[in-house]
């Protein structure tokens, strides 16, 4: 009896650490993210917008904050040289699955000089480097990876791809969790459509902990008037777009002519 | 007041500076009322350079150049400057040459390496037409110089044998607004070559009908300028809708921002063109063409920035 007694309460002490030591503790260290605005509005006067992402990660944490639109399939042509002088574009490859946008931001440097080291890290997987191992192209091309990086490169040119170390302040440091924010700057480029916010807390390289909230870039106003015209009444669209464009000439030759005669 | 000088291109889908639009669209509206071109050969790569997608940058330009040809036909034509009867039948030709032109460029994708005799064909024609009007327009000049020095009686010269073939051809009749006398086969002929290197080297045209009705057809350069502009308005309604319709390229507030500042220039660019003497007209359109060949050129010649470009513009 006095032994069942002694088992009930051992048991009860560590239901207790399961269920509050460890739920405090995982209260504690748990991620919160909040994201202001909730959702990007592309109006008229839209022209990029500044996304504030902040919240909680677990204590001594890096952290990464990544902005990333839908996967496309693009097609490019290589350039390359023809006749040994003249620069032309070449083979059109088809590149699948690349994130119309991708922006990083991390709290440190993601990826250092050795990259060897880094290969398997979740750091590294979270970079820009790591797209190579997302993206595929048609046809097989033999200088695959010159072909990734020159996409980046591209893209990055565009203002579409963005990696910034150092662009995740860690503003406070609480009992068992810290505090951190930082500051996305969407591109004025941006298409409607589903993008991701992704908030990933890393130790020793290796994710601990990670939130990823959808984020809604809808049109608006003026701009979803006109897209769904274009779209779904094109023929509507083109002539009204070809009449306004004579009637805004006639209208400039009415203007600019009034007072001459006509020869 | 905050004054809101961005714009959001909903089929661009990218925001774009008012004011650097506007003064785009002024810029190419005053050459295109010059010179009678339609100015793609400029709007289009100026516009990928402040990041509009091709596709979009070309579509939406082909709207503007609605309005700015438009414009600068009603300017021309209040001129005295456009003849329609050569106008109409040029245009006849373009579009069957267009038409044409599409099925050639077709077939040169299939064999490949189309891409490369389009570039050469277009540095190769520029660079031609460019020599050819500048070195004829400065000949011209001197030669009207020393005429005015010597004031000696004309002296009738020898009638080339181009002249005695476009003579003998039948169907033939006048040509008022030009002052030429021609075989309607002769525009509807250089027409249809037109409209083929046009859907070739995927330029509007402007750039080589403005030559041939110069030198081919013999018309006075101001009433080139004003009929290459009513040709122009009827290409760029056709392209327009064909591609809002098959495509979706055609973003309306860009090309209504273009539109603003290129027919505002359109209007000057037909005063300026006025007072300016054909001979000179032809230089600066030369010049013009061989800067764009330049350019062209460097662009084969010197190591790309980036090795990848997106499919479908030139």
């Amino acid at each position: 009896m006095k032994r069942k007694n002694v088992n009930i309460g051992i048991s009860i002490v560590i239901i207790y650490f399961l269920c509050f030591a460890g739920g405090l503790g995982k209260c504690a260290n748990a991620m919160e993210v909040k994201i202001e605005p909730s959702t990007l509005l592309l109006g008229t006067f839209y022209r990029g917008a500044d996304i504030k992402i902040s919240g909680t990660v677990p204590i001594g944490s890096d952290v990464v904050v990544r902005f990333i639109g839908n996967k496309k399939d693009l097609h490019l042509k290589k350039k390359g040289k023809v006749l040994g002088l003249l620069w032309m574009n070449l083979d059109t490859f088809t590149f699948k699955g690349v994130p119309n946008v991708c922006l990083i931001y991390s709290s440190k440097k993601l990826v250092s000089d050795d990259k060897q080291c880094n290969v398997e890290s979740d750091a590294w997987k979270l970079s820009l480097l790591a797209l190579e191992s997302h993206i595929s192209i048609e046809p097989e091309p033999e200088d695959r990876t010159f072909l990734v990086e020159e996409l980046v490169k591209m893209k990055k040119l565009e203002g579409l791809y963005v990696e910034q170390e150092h662009a995740v302040g860690i503003t406070e440091r609480g009992e068992g969790a810290e505090k951190f924010e930082a500051h996305v700057k969407v591109p004025s480029s941006l298409t409607p459509g589903k993008y991701m916010v992704e908030v990933y807390a890393l130790q020793d390289g290796k994710i601990i902990d990670s939130k990823i909230t959808p984020i809604n870039a809808k049109l608006v106003g003026l701009p979803a008037f006109l897209y769904n015209l274009a779209f779904q009444h094109a023929l509507l669209y083109g002539l009204l777009a070809t009449i306004v464009a004579i009637l805004g000439g006639l209208l400039m030759g009415v203007i600019f002519g009034a007072g001459k005669g006509a020869h | 007041m905050h004054v809101p000088w961005y714009l959001y291109l909903p089929i661009a889908g990218s925001s774009v500076n008012i004011l650097l639009v506007l003064s785009l669209g002024l810029l190419v509206g005053l050459l295109s009322g010059i010179f009678g071109v339609g100015g793609g050969f400029l709007m289009t790569p100026l516009l990928i350079m402040i990041g509009i997608p091709p596709t979009v940058a070309a579509a939406s330009d082909s709207n503007q150049i609605v309005g700015a040809s438009t414009s600068g036909t009603i300017a021309h034509f209040r001129l005295g400057n456009v003849d329609f009867k050569m106008g109409i039948l040029l245009l006849i030709g373009g579009v069957t040459g267009g038409t044409v032109g599409v099925q050639i460029i077709k077939i040169l994708r299939q064999l490949g390496n189309a891409d490369f005799l389009i570039k050469i064909t277009y540095v190769l024609m520029l660079g031609f037409i460019g020599s050819y009007m500048l070195l004829e327009s400065l000949q011209s000049i001197k030669k009207s110089k020393k005429e005015v020095e010597v004031s000696e009686a004309p002296v009738p010269t020898k009638e080339s044998k181009y002249a005695q073939l476009v003579k003998k051809l039948p169907f033939q009749t006048d040509f008022t607004r030009s002052g030429v006398r021609l075989s309607i086969l002769m525009p509807l002929i250089l027409g249809v070559f037109v409209g083929i290197l046009a859907a070739i080297m995927g330029v509007g045209g402007g750039f080589i009908m403005v030559p041939v009705m110069v030198y081919l057809l013999r018309m006075p350069m101001h009433v080139v300028v004003g009929t290459s502009l009513f040709q122009i308005l009827f290409t760029c309604i056709d392209v327009t809708i064909m591609q809002a319709y098959t495509n979706h390229t055609v973003d309306f507030v860009l090309a209504l921002l273009l539109l603003l500042g290129s027919t505002v220039g359109a209007q000057f660019g037909a005063r300026i063109s006025k007072r300016l003497k054909g001979e000179q007209i032809k230089i600066f359109l030369a010049i013009l063409v061989l800067l764009v060949m330049v350019k062209m050129l460097l662009g084969l010649l010197l190591p790309p920035k980036v090795f990848l470009a997106y499919t479908g513009g030139h």
